[in-house]
């Protein structure tokens, strides 16, 4: 048998049985209910939330710009380590806090908690079109995943357009039927799946073109000097540029309004057991890393059409690979798209559903609010697709890109948790203009000051801002101490 | 609704370590980070095949997981 169509069997076998996990999860469970589709009744379990929030990390930046980031950029890409080990620390001491006041005052969403605490109706709208905004940038990037490896695993059998529309269109199912609960049982079989995939080719890879860890590195070592530390000749990064894109990602990370809002979907203990697992899912990641750190010299950049493609050129080109491990590669880089796509896809639906249409019309029985959230994953889920296959823009800069506009929330979310001073006109003042800084930096200017990270930059001017204003304006009311005592 | 979700309400850890946690993830980043990644930015001494700039990055994880026992044990052991 040719060994695309094994890989055509294995990626088909593997999305069949994701269609059927995702699906079945919804049942049994109330279809009408906001509260199931949004939070799943606030009672997930701790597996589940392991691989929701694990599902996030193994995203396709992970298993295609991973190694692309090693083949290209050397120890810059250490950063992916680094902040997948530290992205969820932050939430260890906010998401018991968040869970609490969520379940008091029956919240969903980012925009509902920032738009409450601050009596403000425009924050949470704001909140809510930023969101999904993001959102789609994001998922853009987690389609693009998809339909590259399909298309490439299969040897140009499934274009590009098809194999994004058969594996998105089964996330935008699954979501739509069974909420949360459909993106969380999903991601346990996604999760395992990916694990068990990026060991064994992580190793393979290795093996097959080396005598071993040590050896690959000595190798690099010697005939590139500098690429295995940051910021030396020959690295792909300069320290302050490390730094600051860490920095940007660490604060970033959990005020992604997908996984802010799991902070609503269980209690404090599995919260903080969630947090317990993310070592765990970076050493993981090590082997990715791996695979991308063996091509350097075996492969040479020309013949790639981007350093992302590195680990499909690898399997296809270089190793001779056997269909079953095309299959697994095939199965394991969808596993990896699909477990974030499914995340983001259900929040985009929320955030629009709640934050967006809810303010405008607030007396919309539950019945039609449901409707929206389910209708909405279908029209998020086409604008995402048709960007992917007609827009276009590299993996990693995409994301970092959407990044630097979310960790924009930061100052408001902490300052809701502990500083009783904030206003709405604080938050508002330092929102807008750290977005726009932040965009100015990353899309007008070619390079920022010190080699800053334009999230940061933007940081910088919101806090000052969201102080500033906050201490000359009038805070509405007195929800301040509910909130920081919670 | 919300009324119905009592417990979930409630704190659920015995005790509160939240300052010494800030703490603990403010050391987690800072070693992450230059200046103090710069003392182990280097190539030698490998450790485990893997050249010291990363060796150091999955030392900390390993610490840092250790780390996440203590705090959970120690918050969650307490008498109600």
């Amino acid at each position: 048998m040719e060994k695309w169509v094994v890989a055509l069997l294995a990626m088909s076998a593997y999305l069949v049985f994701a269609f059927i996990v995702g699906v079945l999860a919804g049942r049994g469970r109330s279809f009408w209910s906001v509260s199931e589709y949004t939070v799943a009744d606030r009672g997930l379990g701790l597996v589940l939330m392991w691989f929701l929030m694990g599902g996030t990390v193994f995203s396709a930046f992970a298993f295609l710009g991973g190694p692309g980031w090693a083949y290209s950029k050397g120890a810059a890409s250490f950063y992916i380590l680094a902040y997948t080990c530290l992205g969820l620390l932050p939430w260890y001491l906010i998401g018991p806090k968040v869970a609490r006041i969520g379940a008091r005052k029956n919240f969903y969403t980012m925009g509902e908690f920032l738009g409450d605490r601050y009596d403000s109706r425009a924050i949470q709208v704001l909140v809510g079109v930023i969101s999904v905004l993001a959102f789609i940038q994001y998922l853009t990037l987690q389609i693009k995943g998809m339909a590259y490896v399909f298309n490439v695993l299969t040897e140009d059998a499934i274009p590009i357009w098809l194999g994004a529309l058969i594996s998105y269109g089964i996330v935008i199912v699954y979501v739509a039927t069974s909420g949360v609960r459909g993106a969380a049982w999903s991601d346990v079989l996604q999760g395992i799946l990916m694990l068990l995939v990026a060991w064994v080719v992580g190793y393979t890879v290795v093996y097959s073109f080396h005598d071993g860890v040590a050896d690959m590195f000595r190798g690099i070592e010697a005939s590139r000097p500098g690429f295995l530390t940051v910021g030396a000749e020959g690295s792909g990064m300069s320290p302050m540029s490390y730094t600051t894109i860490l920095l940007v990602s660490v604060i970033g990370f959990i005020m992604w309004p997908h996984l802010f809002t799991k902070s609503f979907t269980t209690t404090e203990k599995k919260i903080k057991q969630t947090v317990l697992v993310y070592p765990l899912f970076a050493i993981f990641l090590v082997p990715i890393l791996f695979i991308g750190f063996a091509a350097v010299g075996v492969v040479d950049p020309a013949q790639l059409t981007g350093p992302d493609t590195i680990l499909p050129h690898l399997v296809t080109h270089e190793m001779g690979a056997s269909g079953i491990v095309y299959g697994l590669i095939g199965a394991g880089a969808l596993a990896a798209a699909m477990s974030s796509a499914d995340a983001i896809t259900h929040g985009g639906s929320v955030s629009f559903g709640r934050d967006i249409i809810q303010p405008l019309k607030p007396d919309l029985p539950e019945r039609t609010q449901i409707w929206i959230m389910r209708l909405s994953v279908i029209a998020i889920g086409t604008v995402a697709y048709y960007l992917s296959i007609f827009g276009a823009a590299g993996l990693v800069q995409l994301l970092v890109g959407a990044y630097g506009s979310i960790v924009q929330f930061a100052p408001a979310v902490y300052g809701a948790l502990w500083w009783r001073r904030g206003t709405s006109t604080g938050v508002i003042a330092g929102l807008v203009a750290g977005i726009a800084v932040n965009y100015y930096f990353q899309l007008v200017q070619p390079a920022t000051p010190l080699d800053i990270n334009a999230g940061i930059l933007g940081l910088i001017v919101n806090v000052v801002l969201f102080v500033g204003m906050s201490m000359v304006t009038n805070p509405a009311g007195s929800r301040a101490d509910e909130y920081i005592k919670a | 609704m919300a009324m119905e979700d009592q417990p979930a309400v409630a704190r659920e850890s015995t005790r509160d370590a939240s300052k010494a946690f800030a703490i603990f993830t403010a050391v987690m980043v800072l070693v992450m980070i230059f200046p103090i990644y710069g003392f182990a930015n280097k190539v030698e001494p490998m450790v485990l095949g893997m050249p010291f700039s990363l060796f150091w990055i999955v030392a900390w994880i390993g610490v840092e997981f250790v780390g996440l026992l203590c705090f959970i044990a120690y918050e969650f052991s307490g008498e109600r």
